[in-house]
Protein backbone atom coordinates (compact mmCIF):
# COMPACT_ATOMS: atom_id res chain seq x y z
CA UNK A 1 0.00 0.00 0.00
CA UNK A 2 1.12 3.19 -0.78
CA UNK A 3 0.78 6.29 1.71
CA UNK A 4 -0.32 9.29 0.28
CA UNK A 5 -0.64 12.74 2.27
CA UNK A 6 -4.55 12.60 2.67
CA UNK A 7 -6.20 15.99 1.11
CA UNK A 8 -8.29 16.58 4.38
CA UNK A 9 -5.28 17.26 6.04
CA UNK A 10 -4.74 20.26 3.49
CA UNK A 11 -8.14 21.79 5.47
CA UNK A 12 -6.53 21.77 8.99
CA UNK A 13 -3.06 23.55 7.44
CA UNK A 14 -5.38 26.04 6.38
CA UNK A 15 -7.30 26.65 9.26
CA UNK A 16 -3.78 26.68 11.21
CA UNK A 17 -2.32 29.88 8.61
CA UNK A 18 -5.41 31.29 9.31
CA UNK A 19 -5.71 31.36 12.76
CA UNK A 20 -1.99 32.48 13.22
CA UNK A 21 -2.25 35.24 10.93
CA UNK A 22 -5.24 36.31 13.09
CA UNK A 23 -3.56 35.83 16.42
CA UNK A 24 -1.03 38.49 14.70
CA UNK A 25 -3.27 40.83 13.54
CA UNK A 26 -4.52 40.62 17.45
CA UNK A 27 -1.13 41.13 18.82
CA UNK A 28 -0.28 44.12 16.95
CA UNK A 29 -3.53 45.69 16.99
CA UNK A 30 -6.44 44.32 19.04
CA UNK A 31 -3.45 44.28 22.23
CA UNK A 32 -2.83 47.07 23.86
CA UNK A 33 0.75 48.36 24.68
CA UNK A 34 1.54 47.36 27.92
CA UNK A 35 3.23 50.59 29.86
CA UNK A 36 6.40 49.38 31.43
CA UNK A 37 7.93 47.41 28.62
CA UNK A 38 5.79 48.50 25.41
CA UNK A 39 6.14 47.24 21.78
CA UNK A 40 8.46 44.44 23.22
CA UNK A 41 6.12 43.07 25.41
CA UNK A 42 4.20 41.53 22.28
CA UNK A 43 6.70 38.71 21.99
CA UNK A 44 4.96 38.02 25.44
CA UNK A 45 1.96 36.14 23.43
CA UNK A 46 4.19 34.27 20.83
CA UNK A 47 6.58 33.34 23.60
CA UNK A 48 4.06 31.55 25.95
CA UNK A 49 2.40 29.50 23.00
CA UNK A 50 5.76 28.25 21.91
CA UNK A 51 6.45 27.20 25.30
CA UNK A 52 2.62 25.52 25.52
CA UNK A 53 3.55 23.33 22.26
CA UNK A 54 6.69 22.72 23.52
CA UNK A 55 5.55 21.20 26.67
CA UNK A 56 2.43 19.90 24.91
CA UNK A 57 4.44 17.24 22.28
CA UNK A 58 6.49 16.36 24.91
CA UNK A 59 3.17 14.66 27.19
CA UNK A 60 2.05 13.56 23.28
CA UNK A 61 5.30 11.87 23.18
CA UNK A 62 5.39 10.35 26.10
CA UNK A 63 1.46 9.06 25.50
CA UNK A 64 2.60 7.67 22.45
CA UNK A 65 5.88 5.81 24.40
CA UNK A 66 3.28 4.34 26.61
CA UNK A 67 0.87 2.99 23.72
CA UNK A 68 3.53 1.55 22.46
CA UNK A 69 4.79 0.03 24.94
CA UNK A 70 1.48 -1.52 25.55
CA UNK A 71 0.53 -2.35 22.01
CA UNK A 72 3.37 -2.62 20.33
CA UNK A 73 2.44 -1.19 17.11
CA UNK A 74 5.37 0.65 14.95
CA UNK A 75 2.83 3.81 13.77
CA UNK A 76 2.91 4.77 17.54
CA UNK A 77 6.63 4.70 17.81
CA UNK A 78 6.55 6.89 14.36
CA UNK A 79 4.05 9.71 16.22
CA UNK A 80 6.34 10.09 19.34
CA UNK A 81 8.88 10.47 16.96
CA UNK A 82 7.21 13.21 15.35
CA UNK A 83 5.72 14.84 18.07
CA UNK A 84 9.24 14.91 19.67
CA UNK A 85 11.15 16.37 16.83
CA UNK A 86 7.97 19.22 16.54
CA UNK A 87 8.30 19.79 20.18
CA UNK A 88 12.26 20.36 19.96
CA UNK A 89 11.55 23.26 17.34
CA UNK A 90 8.90 24.86 20.01
CA UNK A 91 11.23 24.53 22.98
CA UNK A 92 14.32 26.25 21.13
CA UNK A 93 11.62 29.35 19.68
CA UNK A 94 10.27 29.47 23.54
CA UNK A 95 13.60 29.47 24.64
CA UNK A 96 14.89 32.30 22.01
CA UNK A 97 12.16 34.39 22.31
CA UNK A 98 12.44 34.17 25.88
CA UNK A 99 15.80 35.82 25.85
CA UNK A 100 14.65 38.81 23.18
CA UNK A 101 11.95 39.21 25.73
CA UNK A 102 14.37 39.12 28.79
CA UNK A 103 17.36 41.21 27.37
CA UNK A 104 14.94 44.35 27.71
CA UNK A 105 12.87 43.82 30.52
CA UNK A 106 15.33 42.06 32.96
CA UNK A 107 18.46 43.71 31.54
CA UNK A 108 19.94 39.99 31.22
CA UNK A 109 19.53 37.47 28.08
CA UNK A 110 19.49 34.22 30.59
CA UNK A 111 18.82 33.36 34.12
CA UNK A 112 18.84 30.82 36.45
CA UNK A 113 15.01 30.26 37.05
CA UNK A 114 13.19 27.29 37.51
CA UNK A 115 11.20 27.59 34.30
CA UNK A 116 14.14 28.81 32.21
CA UNK A 117 16.21 25.91 33.55
CA UNK A 118 13.71 23.08 33.32
CA UNK A 119 12.37 23.98 29.63
CA UNK A 120 15.85 24.21 28.17
CA UNK A 121 16.47 20.57 29.52
CA UNK A 122 13.42 19.78 28.46
CA UNK A 123 15.19 21.04 25.00
CA UNK A 124 18.68 18.71 26.28
CA UNK A 125 16.09 15.62 26.34
CA UNK A 126 14.63 16.27 23.54
CA UNK A 127 18.29 16.07 21.64
CA UNK A 128 19.46 13.30 23.30
CA UNK A 129 16.20 10.86 22.39
CA UNK A 130 16.82 12.57 18.80
CA UNK A 131 20.59 11.34 19.37
CA UNK A 132 19.91 7.94 20.39
CA UNK A 133 16.79 7.05 17.62
CA UNK A 134 19.97 8.01 14.88
CA UNK A 135 21.90 5.39 16.61
CA UNK A 136 19.97 2.19 16.79
CA UNK A 137 19.08 0.71 13.50
CA UNK A 138 16.82 -2.11 14.38
CA UNK A 139 13.04 -0.35 14.49
CA UNK A 140 11.40 -2.47 17.14
CA UNK A 141 14.41 -1.97 19.58
CA UNK A 142 14.37 1.27 18.37
CA UNK A 143 10.99 1.76 19.37
CA UNK A 144 11.05 0.25 22.59
CA UNK A 145 14.88 2.02 23.82
CA UNK A 146 13.17 5.30 22.87
CA UNK A 147 9.76 5.19 24.54
CA UNK A 148 11.42 4.12 27.48
CA UNK A 149 13.91 6.65 27.69
CA UNK A 150 10.89 9.19 26.80
CA UNK A 151 9.16 8.00 30.11
CA UNK A 152 12.26 8.55 31.73
CA UNK A 153 12.62 11.94 30.73
CA UNK A 154 8.87 12.74 31.37
CA UNK A 155 9.49 11.75 35.13
CA UNK A 156 12.63 13.72 34.96
CA UNK A 157 11.70 16.86 34.00
CA UNK A 158 8.92 17.74 35.99
CA UNK A 159 11.43 16.56 39.30
CA UNK A 160 13.95 18.92 37.99
CA UNK A 161 11.24 21.54 38.36
CA UNK A 162 10.19 20.30 41.40
CA UNK A 163 13.39 20.67 43.25
CA UNK A 164 14.74 23.57 41.81
CA UNK A 165 11.33 25.57 41.79
CA UNK A 166 12.64 27.50 45.68
CA UNK A 167 15.10 29.17 43.77
CA UNK A 168 14.52 32.73 43.83
CA UNK A 169 13.22 33.39 40.43
CA UNK A 170 11.83 37.24 38.48
CA UNK A 171 9.63 35.12 35.62
CA UNK A 172 6.54 36.13 35.92
CA UNK A 173 3.55 33.60 37.02
CA UNK A 174 1.40 34.01 34.24
CA UNK A 175 -1.07 31.15 34.77
CA UNK A 176 -2.59 31.07 39.04
CA UNK A 177 -1.97 34.13 40.90
CA UNK A 178 1.17 34.15 42.61
CA UNK A 179 2.83 37.46 44.17
CA UNK A 180 4.48 38.15 40.78
CA UNK A 181 1.83 37.68 38.33
CA UNK A 182 1.44 40.00 35.82
CA UNK A 183 -1.33 42.54 35.25
CA UNK A 184 -3.02 41.87 31.86
CA UNK A 185 -6.18 43.38 30.92
CA UNK A 186 -9.31 41.59 29.12
CA UNK A 187 -8.05 42.57 25.75
CA UNK A 188 -4.13 40.77 26.40
CA UNK A 189 -6.16 37.75 28.11
CA UNK A 190 -8.09 37.14 25.10
CA UNK A 191 -4.65 37.49 22.20
CA UNK A 192 -2.74 35.33 24.96
CA UNK A 193 -5.99 32.45 24.60
CA UNK A 194 -5.84 32.90 21.36
CA UNK A 195 -2.54 32.88 20.53
CA UNK A 196 -1.78 29.18 21.92
CA UNK A 197 -5.36 27.93 20.61
CA UNK A 198 -3.65 29.09 17.26
CA UNK A 199 -0.59 27.65 17.76
CA UNK A 200 -1.93 24.20 19.07
CA UNK A 201 -3.66 23.73 15.82
CA UNK A 202 -0.56 24.58 14.26
CA UNK A 203 0.82 21.95 16.27
CA UNK A 204 -1.42 19.45 15.13
CA UNK A 205 -1.61 20.34 11.49
CA UNK A 206 2.92 19.95 12.02
CA UNK A 207 2.21 16.56 13.03
CA UNK A 208 -0.31 15.14 10.31
CA UNK A 209 2.79 16.21 8.08
CA UNK A 210 5.51 14.61 10.18
CA UNK A 211 3.79 11.66 11.07
CA UNK A 212 2.82 10.65 7.36
CA UNK A 213 6.39 12.11 6.34
CA UNK A 214 7.61 8.82 8.86
CA UNK A 215 4.99 6.36 7.54
CA UNK A 216 5.88 7.33 4.05
CA UNK A 217 10.04 7.03 5.13
CA UNK A 218 9.42 3.64 6.57
CA UNK A 219 7.75 2.83 3.49
CA UNK A 220 10.52 3.49 1.35
CA UNK A 221 12.61 1.37 3.46
CA UNK A 222 10.49 -1.28 3.47
CA UNK A 223 10.53 -0.93 -0.25
CA UNK A 224 14.37 -1.06 -0.76
CA UNK A 225 14.93 -4.38 1.99
CA UNK A 226 12.31 -5.58 -1.05
CA UNK A 227 14.41 -4.81 -3.74
CA UNK A 228 17.41 -5.91 -2.52
CA UNK A 229 15.96 -9.34 -1.57
CA UNK A 230 14.34 -9.51 -5.04
CA UNK A 231 18.30 -8.57 -6.65
CA UNK A 232 19.76 -11.32 -4.78
CA UNK B 1 12.40 -15.18 47.09
CA UNK B 2 15.08 -17.38 48.45
CA UNK B 3 16.31 -17.66 44.90
CA UNK B 4 16.19 -14.42 44.19
CA UNK B 5 18.59 -13.07 46.54
CA UNK B 6 20.67 -16.04 45.93
CA UNK B 7 21.24 -14.71 42.40
CA UNK B 8 21.37 -11.57 43.24
CA UNK B 9 24.70 -11.97 45.52
CA UNK B 10 26.46 -14.42 42.92
CA UNK B 11 25.81 -11.73 40.38
CA UNK B 12 27.54 -8.99 42.48
CA UNK B 13 30.26 -11.60 43.12
CA UNK B 14 31.02 -12.30 39.72
CA UNK B 15 31.46 -8.49 38.57
CA UNK B 16 33.19 -7.65 42.20
CA UNK B 17 36.04 -10.52 41.65
CA UNK B 18 36.01 -9.43 37.43
CA UNK B 19 36.82 -6.25 38.95
CA UNK B 20 39.36 -8.21 41.46
CA UNK B 21 41.55 -9.56 38.67
CA UNK B 22 41.24 -6.99 36.25
CA UNK B 23 40.55 -3.98 38.08
CA UNK B 24 39.41 -1.75 34.70
CA UNK B 25 36.40 -0.08 36.63
CA UNK B 26 37.18 1.55 40.25
CA UNK B 27 40.77 2.56 39.43
CA UNK B 28 40.49 4.36 36.14
CA UNK B 29 37.65 6.04 38.14
CA UNK B 30 39.86 7.13 40.60
CA UNK B 31 42.64 8.36 38.59
CA UNK B 32 40.60 10.20 36.63
CA UNK B 33 38.62 12.02 39.65
CA UNK B 34 42.03 12.42 41.13
CA UNK B 35 43.27 14.68 38.05
CA UNK B 36 40.09 16.79 38.03
CA UNK B 37 40.79 17.56 41.75
CA UNK B 38 44.32 18.57 40.62
CA UNK B 39 42.51 20.82 37.56
CA UNK B 40 40.14 22.34 39.86
CA UNK B 41 43.27 24.11 41.50
CA UNK B 42 44.50 25.43 38.35
CA UNK B 43 41.03 26.79 37.64
CA UNK B 44 40.10 28.09 41.60
CA UNK B 45 43.95 29.02 41.65
CA UNK B 46 43.00 32.84 42.98
CA UNK B 47 39.28 31.92 44.07
CA UNK B 48 40.29 30.68 47.79
CA UNK B 49 36.59 31.51 48.97
CA UNK B 50 34.89 29.73 45.89
CA UNK B 51 36.98 26.87 46.87
CA UNK B 52 35.03 26.15 50.50
CA UNK B 53 31.53 27.52 49.27
CA UNK B 54 31.65 25.57 46.32
CA UNK B 55 32.63 22.58 47.89
CA UNK B 56 29.98 20.45 47.95
CA UNK B 57 28.87 21.56 44.31
CA UNK B 58 32.67 20.74 42.85
CA UNK B 59 32.81 17.65 44.96
CA UNK B 60 29.51 16.29 43.17
CA UNK B 61 30.79 17.40 39.80
CA UNK B 62 34.06 15.04 40.02
CA UNK B 63 31.92 12.36 41.20
CA UNK B 64 28.74 12.26 38.52
CA UNK B 65 31.79 13.11 35.82
CA UNK B 66 34.18 10.17 37.15
CA UNK B 67 31.33 7.80 37.78
CA UNK B 68 29.99 7.93 34.15
CA UNK B 69 33.10 5.60 33.36
CA UNK B 70 31.96 2.66 35.92
CA UNK B 71 28.75 3.08 33.94
CA UNK B 72 30.04 2.40 30.56
CA UNK B 73 32.06 -0.23 32.04
CA UNK B 74 29.99 -1.77 34.01
CA UNK B 75 27.69 -2.84 30.65
CA UNK B 76 30.72 -3.37 28.39
CA UNK B 77 31.46 -6.10 30.35
CA UNK B 78 28.60 -8.31 29.52
CA UNK B 79 28.26 -6.58 26.16
CA UNK B 80 32.05 -8.43 25.45
CA UNK B 81 31.45 -11.93 23.96
CA UNK B 82 28.02 -12.02 24.17
CA UNK B 83 27.94 -12.18 27.98
CA UNK B 84 24.66 -10.07 28.11
CA UNK B 85 22.57 -12.59 26.05
CA UNK B 86 23.59 -15.77 27.72
CA UNK B 87 23.42 -13.72 31.19
CA UNK B 88 19.31 -13.07 29.51
CA UNK B 89 18.76 -16.72 28.85
CA UNK B 90 19.97 -18.00 32.31
CA UNK B 91 17.48 -18.68 34.50
CA UNK B 92 17.86 -15.21 36.28
CA UNK B 93 15.56 -12.74 36.53
CA UNK B 94 15.79 -9.56 35.05
CA UNK B 95 15.19 -7.70 37.96
CA UNK B 96 18.07 -9.78 39.81
CA UNK B 97 20.01 -9.18 37.27
CA UNK B 98 19.67 -5.32 37.02
CA UNK B 99 19.94 -4.78 40.82
CA UNK B 100 22.96 -6.69 40.60
CA UNK B 101 24.69 -3.92 38.39
CA UNK B 102 23.39 -0.82 40.23
CA UNK B 103 24.79 -2.77 43.10
CA UNK B 104 28.02 -2.65 41.99
CA UNK B 105 27.82 0.26 40.38
CA UNK B 106 26.51 1.53 43.62
CA UNK B 107 29.59 -0.14 45.27
CA UNK B 108 32.74 1.68 43.44
CA UNK B 109 30.66 4.93 43.95
CA UNK B 110 30.58 5.24 47.16
CA UNK B 111 33.91 4.14 47.60
CA UNK B 112 35.20 7.00 45.15
CA UNK B 113 33.04 9.01 47.49
CA UNK B 114 34.47 8.25 50.33
CA UNK B 115 38.13 9.03 48.83
CA UNK B 116 37.01 12.34 46.82
CA UNK B 117 35.22 14.11 50.06
CA UNK B 118 38.12 13.92 52.09
CA UNK B 119 40.43 14.45 49.81
CA UNK B 120 39.08 17.93 48.73
CA UNK B 121 39.15 18.80 52.27
CA UNK B 122 42.69 17.75 52.69
CA UNK B 123 43.99 19.67 49.46
CA UNK B 124 41.35 22.59 49.35
CA UNK B 125 41.30 23.19 53.65
CA UNK B 126 38.03 22.93 53.64
CA UNK B 127 36.51 21.11 56.89
CA UNK B 128 34.07 18.27 56.67
CA UNK B 129 32.34 19.24 59.68
CA UNK B 130 30.18 16.32 60.27
CA UNK B 131 29.97 12.56 59.04
CA UNK B 132 26.24 13.17 58.17
CA UNK B 133 27.96 13.59 54.65
CA UNK B 134 28.21 9.89 54.65
CA UNK B 135 23.82 9.72 54.46
CA UNK B 136 24.08 12.17 51.54
CA UNK B 137 26.58 10.35 49.64
CA UNK B 138 24.90 6.98 49.93
CA UNK B 139 21.29 8.17 48.92
CA UNK B 140 22.93 10.10 46.32
CA UNK B 141 25.16 7.42 44.55
CA UNK B 142 22.27 5.48 44.68
CA UNK B 143 19.83 7.25 43.06
CA UNK B 144 23.10 8.04 40.40
CA UNK B 145 23.62 4.38 40.19
CA UNK B 146 19.83 3.32 39.32
CA UNK B 147 18.88 5.50 36.93
CA UNK B 148 23.08 5.22 35.52
CA UNK B 149 23.18 1.81 34.88
CA UNK B 150 19.47 1.68 33.09
CA UNK B 151 20.44 4.75 30.60
CA UNK B 152 23.67 2.37 30.31
CA UNK B 153 21.88 -0.64 29.57
CA UNK B 154 20.38 1.52 26.51
CA UNK B 155 23.25 2.96 25.26
CA UNK B 156 25.40 -0.10 25.04
CA UNK B 157 22.83 -1.45 22.12
CA UNK B 158 23.39 1.79 20.18
CA UNK B 159 26.36 2.43 17.75
CA UNK B 160 27.40 5.46 19.53
CA UNK B 161 27.57 3.35 22.78
CA UNK B 162 30.15 5.37 25.34
CA UNK B 163 29.74 8.65 23.91
CA UNK B 164 26.18 8.79 23.90
CA UNK B 165 25.24 8.26 27.92
CA UNK B 166 26.51 11.11 29.26
CA UNK B 167 24.42 12.88 26.75
CA UNK B 168 21.13 11.07 27.77
CA UNK B 169 22.38 10.85 31.34
CA UNK B 170 23.10 13.74 32.53
CA UNK B 171 19.89 16.04 31.65
CA UNK B 172 18.04 13.42 33.45
CA UNK B 173 19.78 12.84 36.37
CA UNK B 174 19.83 16.53 37.48
CA UNK B 175 17.34 16.90 40.10
CA UNK B 176 19.05 14.44 42.11
CA UNK B 177 22.33 16.54 41.48
CA UNK B 178 20.25 19.45 42.63
CA UNK B 179 19.12 17.63 45.96
CA UNK B 180 22.60 15.99 46.42
CA UNK B 181 24.39 19.58 46.50
CA UNK B 182 22.32 21.32 48.15
CA UNK B 183 22.35 18.87 51.21
CA UNK B 184 25.77 18.80 51.22
CA UNK B 185 26.33 22.14 51.31
CA UNK B 186 24.18 22.35 54.17
CA UNK B 187 26.38 20.16 56.03
CA UNK B 188 29.55 22.22 55.01
CA UNK B 189 28.23 25.26 55.97
CA UNK B 190 28.29 23.93 59.78
CA UNK B 191 24.26 23.80 59.96
CA UNK B 192 22.74 21.15 62.04
CA UNK B 193 20.95 18.19 59.89
CA UNK B 194 17.37 19.26 60.65
CA UNK B 195 17.87 22.17 57.79
CA UNK B 196 18.86 19.87 55.21
CA UNK B 197 16.36 17.41 56.11
CA UNK B 198 14.18 18.94 52.80
CA UNK B 199 16.61 18.21 50.59
CA UNK B 200 17.78 14.62 51.90
CA UNK B 201 13.87 13.52 51.95
CA UNK B 202 13.69 14.49 48.08
CA UNK B 203 16.82 12.25 47.69
CA UNK B 204 14.68 9.57 48.98
CA UNK B 205 11.93 9.90 47.06
CA UNK B 206 13.87 10.71 43.76
CA UNK B 207 15.93 7.51 44.94
CA UNK B 208 12.53 5.58 45.40
CA UNK B 209 11.29 6.88 41.67
CA UNK B 210 14.21 6.24 39.78
CA UNK B 211 14.82 2.60 41.39
CA UNK B 212 11.19 1.69 40.63
CA UNK B 213 11.76 3.46 37.02
CA UNK B 214 14.80 0.85 36.43
CA UNK B 215 13.10 -2.37 37.70
CA UNK B 216 10.03 -1.52 35.50
CA UNK B 217 11.42 -0.66 32.08
CA UNK B 218 15.07 -2.66 32.25
CA UNK B 219 12.78 -5.89 30.93
CA UNK B 220 11.97 -3.73 27.83
CA UNK B 221 15.17 -1.99 27.66
CA UNK B 222 16.87 -6.21 27.23
CA UNK B 223 13.83 -7.57 25.65
CA UNK B 224 15.49 -9.92 22.90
Amino acid sequence: MQTFFPKKYLLLDLIAAILILCAAALVFLYAPIETTMGLVQKVFYFHVAYAWVGMLSFIIALVFSILYLTKRDLRFDLASESSVEIGLVFILLAVGSGSIWARPSWNTWWTWDPRLTTTTIMGLVYIGSMFLRKSIDDPEKRARILSVYCIIGCASVPLTFFSIRGYRSIHPVVVGSGGMSMNMTPAMVHTLIFSVIAFTVFYLALMAHRYTYAKIREEVEANKLALEDINE
Amino acid sequence: MKSFFHSLITLIKKDLSIERHTREIFLVMLIFALSILFILNFALDTEVKARSSGAAGLIWVILVISGQLSLNQIMNLEKQGNMLEALLTAPVSRTAIYLSKVITCFLAMIAMALIIYPLYSIFYNTPLRSVHHLWVALLGCWGYASLGTLISGMTIQTRMRDILLPVLFFPVIIPLIVAAVNSSSVIFRGEPIGSALPWISQLIAFDVIFTAIGIISFEYIVED
